[in-house]
């Protein structure tokens, strides 16, 4: 059985790359890429505690937040078309609709 | 490409301490004996979700819906209300 640390360690590999690419990106696509990856480290998390306590919930858990993940690119990937209508562009740095 | 070298920093800064508190942190070992009523086969999984967690799952059926028609009125082709 493999220790509970690689699983977290995986986790934390993929929550960093996934928040450097955030921090770096300037296409709204790649964002919607890395959050996917964050969202799946927390999904690694969950399924990882759940074996390692003996407990279901956990399993149950990421399950639901595999659908969420689902809705969350559908609407994220409705905002970019709107955008690029809008703009006919998806540089993130350029729309500034919603900053100060 | 300062900027860069700084999120990758940061990035890294932040894996060190997941990394050091995740190894670091002494977890306690459950025995883990393989019984014949395991907690982590599908068919417990399955009966969790329709169980236990059923308000949850339908809840997320509303969710997934209001998502659906957001996705689909916000990627609609306005010309068609120009022809209609």
């Amino acid at each position: 059985m493999i220790p509970l640390q690689y699983y977290l360690l995986l986790a934390g590999i993929l929550f960093a790359i996934g928040a450097y690419g955030i921090m770096t990106l300037s296409n709204g696509i790649r964002l919607l890429m890395c959050v996917e990856l964050m969202l799946n480290s927390a999904n690694i998390n969950l399924v990882a505690f759940s074996t390692h306590i003996n407990d279901a919930s956990g399993q149950v858990f990421a399950l639901f937040s595999i659908a969420l993940a689902a809705a969350e690119a559908a609407v994220g990937f409705a905002i970019i078309l709107m955008v690029y209508r809008l703009r006919a562009e998806i540089d993130i740095e350029n729309v500034n609709l919603l900053r100060w | 490409m300062i900027s860069k070298i700084l999120n990758a920093v940061v990035a890294l800064l932040f894996f060190a301490v997941v990394a050091m508190s995740a190894v670091g942190t002494d977890w306690f070992s459950t025995p883990l004996t393989l019984v014949e009523n395991d907690s982590s086969g599908i068919v417990h999984i399955g009966t969790m979700i329709f169980t236990t967690y059923v308000v949850a799952f339908e809840v997320l059926a509303l969710v997934l819906l209001a998502a659906l028609i957001g996705g689909i009125y916000l990627a609609k082709e306005d010309e068609e209300e120009v022809t209609a």
